[in-house]
């Protein structure tokens, strides 16, 4: 685990408060009275078997999705109360998926704009502000390509250049390097490492990856919903 | 499709319109009498002596009673050809630009003129022999005329016409041309048109006729009414179902897509720039449709005036304002038929719809 930063007396960016998610359709309860925080400049790793809520609980904290009961704060703010949680996901949530889910019509250039459209940017600002995240993650020289020209690594990279576009102070993951080889899932994990490092990246990933987690500053266990202790 | 079809037909219906319209004004016809009610031109039933009186209303240079009947030629080949019986010495018959042969006089009983495009049809040289209505006629010449309208046309002597239809003494309509200064005056041609519809018989009866200008005479008949309410109403069925297929295409690409609006939403786009999203795509495929259909419109109408089987009587009119509506109407599709997909698109949860396969 890596703690060469203190979080301890940083107030907590993310903080969940007995949340539970019931889905009524499957008479599902995905999630049941978790409690966690996660604080600013924290690297947070989320592991957990298939099913045991650990998506669930990545929309809850990306706002994709809202609580049965119990309430998410973002920055101190109750996001039920939020009227604008896209204005949320745009500028103070960063995505990365499994899958990547870059438009596949689009450029790597163009891809890395699209969180953009939702800001005050001119065109011109977008443009230059792409080109500069697709040199923080090595891909200058692929900008004008299609996902499908690049490999699985390199649009995992793009999908985290898109991710950053709107500068958020969150990065959540979901199963980053779950579709990527070893060593092109080493090169995000690095890359997080250095967001984490050097920009002070809030990072919180889904993964069920001991040596994703093995990266993070805290792991947390989920299981049947619940938050448990670490595991060995 | 739909504006393929809002091209073509809208097109023809103003082409007979416009293309009647010209043949009157070619003819020097400014007013028209007919039976006060009557809008179809060949049901209307006037007495040709009406002419005699109208004649001497102050403003009326002359007038040329016309009996107009549809007929068929060729062996039923050509149908709904325009038959026109006019005096020989009448302003109408005088104006015809005959090229081959020479005009009717009255001693050619049974004889007729026949339109360029109608003689080249039948394929009848002057001297020919044609049957009309079981009746046989010489060709004594053929005209030119000022349009594809008036060259599919064929005049005879009127008493022959009137003969043929069996309505002696009839005219469908009493066609009016006015002197000069009168022409040129809207308040003296409206005084003149009181006048004939004033017009009494010898009984001091009045005559109950209606005279109007040659253009609303044309706007207001039934037939170029029918062919433009023919026209208007398929496009509009066209129309909708143009919309129904604009729609099912956009509702099929919202649901094909509906991961990737997924996770559009997922980045924070707003529900509103992903409903202009969709409705910006079903506007643009509206108007590279809208684009397609026009031309394609335009090619069919060519092809179609052109078409043997047509025998030339239609000429197409693609006006600027056919070409604007069309378009106008395709973007309005297309925002109707985008409404609900975007609408679906709006309501979509970016956490179902990112799991969705």
């Amino acid at each position: 685990m890596n703690d060469s930063l203190s979080n301890v007396e940083r107030p907590a960016l993310l903080r969940v408060e007995h949340v539970s998610r019931l889905y009524p359709d499957g008479n599902v309860t995905a999630l049941c009275d978790v409690s966690l925080s996660v604080r600013s400049g924290e690297y947070l790793a989320i592991m957990g078997p298939s099913g045991s809520g650990k998506s669930t609980l990545l929309n809850l904290l990306g706002a994709l999705d809202v609580p049965t009961s119990g309430e998410v704060y973002l920055d101190g703010q109750p996001l039920s109360t939020c009227r604008h949680l896209a204005a949320v996901r745009a500028h103070r949530i960063g995505f990365v998926f499994q899958s990547f889910h870059l438009l596949p019509t689009l450029t790597a250039w163009e891809n890395v704009q699209v969180p953009m459209f939702e800001g005050a940017r001119t065109c011109r600002q977008r443009g230059q502000r792409a080109s500069d995240l697709l040199a923080l993650v090595g891909l200058t020289d692929r900008a004008c390509h299609l996902p499908a020209q690049l490999s699985v690594g390199q649009r995992q990279r793009v999908a985290i250049a898109r991710a950053l576009a709107n500068d958020p102070p969150l990065l959540l993951a979901d199963e980053p390097t779950g579709n990527l080889d070893s060593q092109s899932g080493a090169a995000v994990l690095d890359l997080f490492d250095t967001l984490h490092r050097k920009n002070g990246l809030t990072l919180v990933v889904i993964t069920h990856s001991q040596e994703v987690a093995s990266r993070a500053q805290r792991v947390l266990w989920i299981r049947d919903g619940r938050v448990t202790l670490p595991q060995e | 499709m739909a504006v393929a079809t809002t091209v073509a037909l809208v097109g023809f219906s103003r082409g007979l319109e416009h293309s009647t319209i010209e043949v009157y004004q070619a003819h020097g016809i400014d007013l028209v009498a007919v039976r006060t009610g009557v809008t179809q031109q060949n049901t209307s039933s006037l007495n040709e002596s009406a002419g005699d009186r109208i004649r001497r209303v102050p403003g009326v240079r002359d007038v040329n009673p016309s009996q107009t009947d549809l007929v068929s030629l060729g062996d039923g080949g050509l149908v709904g050809i325009p038959l026109h019986g006019w005096p020989v010495d009448g302003f109408a018959m005088q104006s015809l630009s005959v090229t081959e042969g020479r005009r009717l006089t009255d001693g050619d009983q049974w004889g007729v003129l026949l339109g360029a495009g109608l003689a080249a049809s039948l394929d009848k040289p002057v001297g020919g022999e044609l049957e009309i209505e079981s009746q046989k006629f010489k060709v004594v010449g053929i005209f030119t005329g000022l349009n594809v309208y008036e060259n599919m046309t064929a005049v005879a002597r009127l008493i022959d016409v009137q003969q043929l239809m069996d309505r002696p003494g009839q005219v469908t309509e009493l066609q009016i041309a006015l002197d000069g200064a009168t022409a040129g005056d809207a308040a003296a041609v409206a005084e003149v048109r009181r006048a004939i519809e004033a017009v009494r018989d010898e009984q001091g009866q009045k005559l109950g006729l209606s005279a109007v200008p040659a253009r609303q005479y044309v706007e207001s008949s039934t037939e170029v009414g029918l062919a433009r309410a023919m026209a208007w109403g398929t496009t509009a069925l066209a129309l909708v179902i143009g919309s129904l297929q604009l729609l099912n295409t956009m509702l099929m690409s919202v649901i094909e897509r509906i991961q990737e609006i997924g996770v559009l939403v997922a980045l924070g786009w707003r529900t509103s720039r992903v409903v202009r999203m969709v409705l910006y795509e079903a506007l643009a495929l509206s108007a590279v449709g809208a684009t397609v259909g026009i031309v394609l419109g335009v090619l069919l109408v060519r092809w179609l005036s052109s078409a043997a089987w047509m025998g030339g009587l239609l000429r197409p009119e693609v006006s600027p304002e056919v070409l604007l509506a069309s378009l106008v109407v395709a973007l309005v599709m297309g925002a109707v038929g985008g409404s609900y997909p975007a609408w679906r698109a709006a309501r979509l949860s970016a956490a179902q719809a990112l799991r969705y396969e």
